[in-house]
């Protein structure tokens, strides 16, 4: 079971007065000093478009408040902030049952590493609600993909073979850590930006939050239910 | 000329990598590249759409400067990514 609103979950970013929507899914939940925002892609946010509705709604529950993936070519970043107004607030909820599998949410970052080649991630897809998270493997900790982002953002991406789709794009990865009790616990490693040909690609979310750190000048870090670190 | 980095070079080089691998973008014909394999066996990778039988210019050797201006010349891999077709 997941959360009504939380890493993994689709949402739909539109404006009021056009009916278009484009679905991309939840990366994860920021806390901006005292702000709760919510982090996905830049790419799949159309200009105009700033509002954030739950799928098939036409209540705004969150506002676009910064679009990373917008400006200077060499500061682009695949990512975009939009703070929670009172209905997505209401929807952030926790639920402790995942059917055996780890929570998605984590106050944990991945540090990119040529370690992690060849190693496990685990996705939660968002092109529809309630899918299964599914394991694959990263190909490369670092690969660069002209065709798929401009500028800056399209450098220094987590490169997996092509598992998603249209929908996905936002949607977390992460990797699993072994906690000293002998359990797992999963740690945000990337967020989907597209796929080309025959593998798909995720930006880093760690320069993802250091930047973000930089542009507010604020305490910036992963929000979970009941925690405040 | 190197085949293999290890880890700690494909964090120090890549940069360099990067810049040296823009200039054979459309030479080569790459559409992206990344580190493949493990450490100490990391490879530099280029991807194109197909992997030609034979093409106008192969990709081959990438020579880069690091460390005070010393000549890196690494041989590259060429991965397929089968993301739209070559005109013949």
């Amino acid at each position: 079971m997941t959360a009504v609103l939380g890493p993994g979950s689709p949402v739909e970013v539109g404006s009021k007065r056009s009916t278009r929507r484009t679905r991309l899914g939840v990366t994860a939940i920021l806390k901006i000093g005292e702000t709760l925002s919510l982090l996905t892609c830049g790419h799949g946010v159309p200009r105009g478009m700033r509002a954030l509705f739950a799928p098939g709604t036409k209540t705004v529950i969150a506002r676009l408040d910064r679009n990373l993936f917008r400006g200077r070519s060499a500061q682009l970043i695949d990512a975009a902030v939009f703070r929670l107004l009172a209905p997505g607030r209401k929807l952030v909820a926790h639920t402790n049952d995942f059917n055996g599998l780890p929570s998605p949410w984590t106050t944990k970052l991945v540090v990119p590493d040529p370690g992690d080649q060849g190693e496990a991630v685990t996705i939660f897809p968002s092109h529809h609600a309630g899918l299964a998270p599914f394991e694959e493997f990263v190909l490369s900790f670092s690969a660069s993909e002209y065709r798929l982002l401009r500028g800056a953002a399209s450098s220094q991406l987590i490169q997996v073979v092509r598992c998603t789709q249209r929908g996905d794009s936002g949607a977390p990865m992460y990797r699993a850590r072994k906690l000293p009790t002998g359990g797992q616990e999963l740690a945000l490693y990337g967020l989907c930006s597209g796929a080309v040909g025959r593998f798909s690609y995720f930006t880093p979310v760690l320069p993802i939050i250091e930047r973000l750190r930089r542009v507010y000048g604020k305490k910036v870090y992963l929000w979970v239910p009941g925690g405040e670190s | 000329m190197r085949k293999y980095l290890t880890r700690t070079q494909a964090v120090a080089w890549r940069e360099r990598i990067e810049a040296a691998l823009a200039r054979k973008r459309d030479t080569w014909g790459i559409h992206g590249w990344g580190f493949v394999g493990k450490h100490p066996r990391l490879r530099v990778a280029v991807r194109v759409p197909q992997r030609l039988i034979a093409p106008t210019t192969a990709a081959g050797a990438l020579k880069f400067r690091y460390d005070g201006g010393r000549l890196i010349t690494l041989k590259v891999a060429v991965e397929a990514s089968h993301a739209g077709e070559v005109k013949p």
